[in-house]
């Protein structure tokens, strides 16, 4: 009485509350339907990592609600961690309580009493020669616990002990993966690109911050296959890895084939064509050359008060073959040039060219006549770098996973409880039988030996 | 065929249609090995599963493929004459849309990786797990509204569940590999990957339904209905929103 009234005590206390709410399966489904939610959200909304910036006047009312919400950046919100922290929370708390429950009573948990799932028996056999065939016939199929109490007997089989530990790994796994995921704030992601030939030594994180690698990373040589429709086929950046001036390791890298050094892996993700020009400007009797000009480049002209900046370079532009745009600023207007390496070929070809196209006429504005002698393409490759100390941890919380699944879903448990009441003369078997916790029609063999020991059909 | 029978109950068009349910799928996969040698004729060389028109073609086939192997003879019968039209429909959209290119064209570096079949077989065929869910579950509410015993309907839609579930988080893992092997992450919040896993989350709730209530119930059925609009979401409507996975 005393113990009942102090339980009673216990399960109303707020602490208890909350514990069977952790605890719960109901809140489990709960927030995993939370967390469907928020991450719908997450696809309709556009996401800008870290929110709005500050000094946004001008954005309007609405984007700064969801802003202020933070459903610009779902997945760094307090409340989206919150619901994962508490997911969390609840996984260890049912995996607290299962395990509280499967393993009570040393072992042997309390038979499920129920009408619907009991079967019951009477013999008058003494029970020392019932409890040996019982026994002797449960234990073909399960692993049988006996134990004793007073006038009666619980027989305990079980198969598949496995099957009932998958919950446990199911859930601790999840865990692991979150833990997992945690650790990936120690690491980073960042990308760089190289032309070729040329060495770097810094990496640009997600936020633009610079990031220094410790060592140097030079692009040795780039190497692109097309297929017959210009679609890129294969790509390959040939890459020297320097420590203390020296080449320490050389590799070629290639997509979805990733290459690691000093415990930081880089990855393949794109290119770019580089393009240069190689031009001549002449002013009357003088001769100026620019070599190697890049689009976005200052075209040197040694004259006051003009400036020309080469826009645009293609190795076949206006399919008119090598040609280059050159953006001309002189005291009196702005002036677009095309200049073509096979100009004459062009015009012989379209007669009156000038006259329909000024801005091909390449001594357009004097006293400036600039010539195109060479396109020379290279390429700049894109490079993924990154660490991560949580993928191992991820990896095997999901290999757990995975093993837990398919032994939830492919391992059937099965156990079975028969207990013997005795009550004066006569004894009473009930024998309760479940698999994957719900009610299973008893085994065939067992029943036919208690059939045999209580000489009738229930 | 199926219709027929399930109006008229005769055995003989049951069967008719099961025979071609048999002989279609395996000239479907007669037709999907034969476009994967063709690839290898051309000088391409890859599995048909790398754009939108092989996705349909496989989703439809892995369809057939999980119905045939779920079902038995009277819900078999009852339930093909869902599963055919949806199947038929994909075949359709697939071969007939003008938006769709059928022809077989050579693969992007990004895509050049053995994770590519993997990857694709397994979502696929835990998407048609989930489709046959809620074939199953719109079964079960029909036959408990006319008070009828839905409990062999209740077993096949758990199983359909969990071999969905299975394969789909199969997938998921198969993804996540390719994707730290290419782009150096695991996860990237890319539409598609937040969507994949909102349907894996709505069949993880689905099935502690199930644990909850210790058997197949109506909300199970409710929430395989639901979850085929996320698992259409997935496959379809992430197209419209911009990421890597993108087949437009």
């Amino acid at each position: 009485m005393l113990n009942s009234n102090r339980d009673t005590g216990r399960k109303t206390t707020i602490l208890y509350r909350l514990w069977e709410i952790l605890s719960s399966l109901k809140t489990a489904i709960v927030l995993l339907f939370c967390l469907v939610a928020a991450s719908i959200l997450s696809t309709l909304i556009p996401q800008l990592a870290g929110g709005l910036s500050d000094g946004t006047d001008n954005i309007p009312l609405i984007r700064r609600i969801l802003s202020d919400l933070k459903l610009t950046d779902v997945y760094h919100s307090f409340w989206y961690i919150g619901l994962a922290f508490l997911l969390c929370v609840n996984l260890t708390a049912c995996m607290i309580r299962s395990a509280r429950r499967a393993f009570r009573h040393h072992g042997i948990p309390s038979m499920p009493l129920s009408p619907m799932k009991e079967t019951t028996f009477t013999t008058s056999e003494d029970l020392h020669e019932v409890l040996p065939r019982l026994k002797e016939t449960v234990n073909k199929r399960f692993m049988v616990r006996v134990r004793e109490d007073h006038d009666s007997w619980l027989m305990y089989g079980e198969k598949g002990f496995l099957r009932r530990l998958a919950p446990f790994i199911i859930h601790g796994s999840i865990l692991v993966i979150i833990a997992g995921v945690a650790l990936g704030v120690y690491g980073f992601n960042a990308t760089v690109e190289i032309p070729e030939g040329e060495t770097i030594e810094t990496v640009v994180l997600k936020n633009g911050e610079p990031k220094t690698l410790g060592f140097q990373v030079r692009c040795d040589q780039f190497r692109v296959e097309h297929y017959e429709n210009g679609m890129p086929k294969d790509f390959c950046s040939l890459l020297s890895f320097f420590e203390d001036n020296q080449v320490a390791l050389q590799v070629p890298l290639r997509v979805n084939h990733p290459v690691s050094f000093h415990d930081i892996r880089f990855y393949q993700s794109g290119y770019s064509p580089m393009s240069s020009a190689w031009i001549t400007i002449s002013m009357g009797n003088e001769i100026l050359e620019a070599e190697a000009v890049k689009p976005g480049e200052i075209i040197p002209l040694n004259k006051a008060g003009f400036i020309a900046r080469l826009k645009r370079v293609d190795q076949n532009l206006m399919k008119l073959g090598p040609g280059i745009q050159i953006t001309l600023e002189t005291p009196e207007r702005l002036q677009q040039l095309w200049v073509f390496k096979d100009i004459e070929h062009i015009q012989a070809h379209i007669p009156d060219l000038f006259a329909k196209v000024p801005a091909f006429n390449p001594g357009l504005v004097k006293p400036f006549t600039f010539s195109l002698n060479k396109v020379e393409t290279s390429y700049i490759t894109g490079l993924t770098a990154s660490r991560d100390p949580g993928v191992p941890v991820v990896a095997a919380g999901a290999i757990f996973f995975l093993v837990g699944i398919i032994l939830i879903f492919t391992i059937p448990c099965q156990r079975i409880w028969i207990r013997i009441d005795s009550h004066g003369l006569s004894r009473k078997i009930s024998i309760v039988q479940q698999r994957n916790d719900l009610p299973h029609k008893p085994d065939k063999q067992i029943m036919n030996v208690l059939y045999d020991t209580s000489k009738e059909k229930p | 065929m199926l219709l027929i029978h399930t109006s008229t109950q005769r055995r003989l068009w049951a069967s008719i249609g099961l025979s071609l349910c048999f002989v279609g799928l395996g000239l479907h996969s007669a037709g999907l090995a034969v476009r994967w040698l063709e690839s290898y004729h051309l000088g391409i060389g890859h599995a048909p599963l790398s754009n939108f028109y092989e996705s349909l073609v496989f989703f439809a086939w892995a369809i057939m493929l999980i119905y045939l192997i779920l079902t038995r003879r009277q819900v078999r019968n009852t339930v093909g004459v869902f599963v055919m039209p949806f199947s038929f429909l994909l075949m359709a959209y697939a071969s007939f849309s003008p938006a769709i290119d059928s022809q077989i064209k050579p693969l992007i570096p990004a895509l050049k990786s053995n994770w590519l079949i993997t990857h694709v077989i397994t979502c696929f065929l835990g998407y048609a797990g989930f489709f046959m869910a809620s074939c199953f579950g719109t079964f079960y509410l029909y036959k408990e509204r006319n008070g009828s015993d839905a409990s062999q309907i209740g077993i096949r839609l758990y199983q359909s569940i969990a071999v969905g579930f299975i394969l789909f988080t199969i997938g998921i893992i198969t993804g996540s590999v390719w994707a730290h092997m290419a782009w150096g992450r695991y996860w990237g919040w890319d539409p598609k990957e937040t969507w994949a896993l909102i349907t894996w989350l709505i069949y993880a709730a689905c099935l502690h339904v199930r644990l909850k209530h210790q058997v197949v119930n109506r909300r199970m059925a409710v929430i395989s209905i639901i979850g085929l609009a996320s698992v259409l979401f997935t496959y379809f409507g992430v197209n419209y929103l911009p990421g890597l996975h993108s087949y437009f």
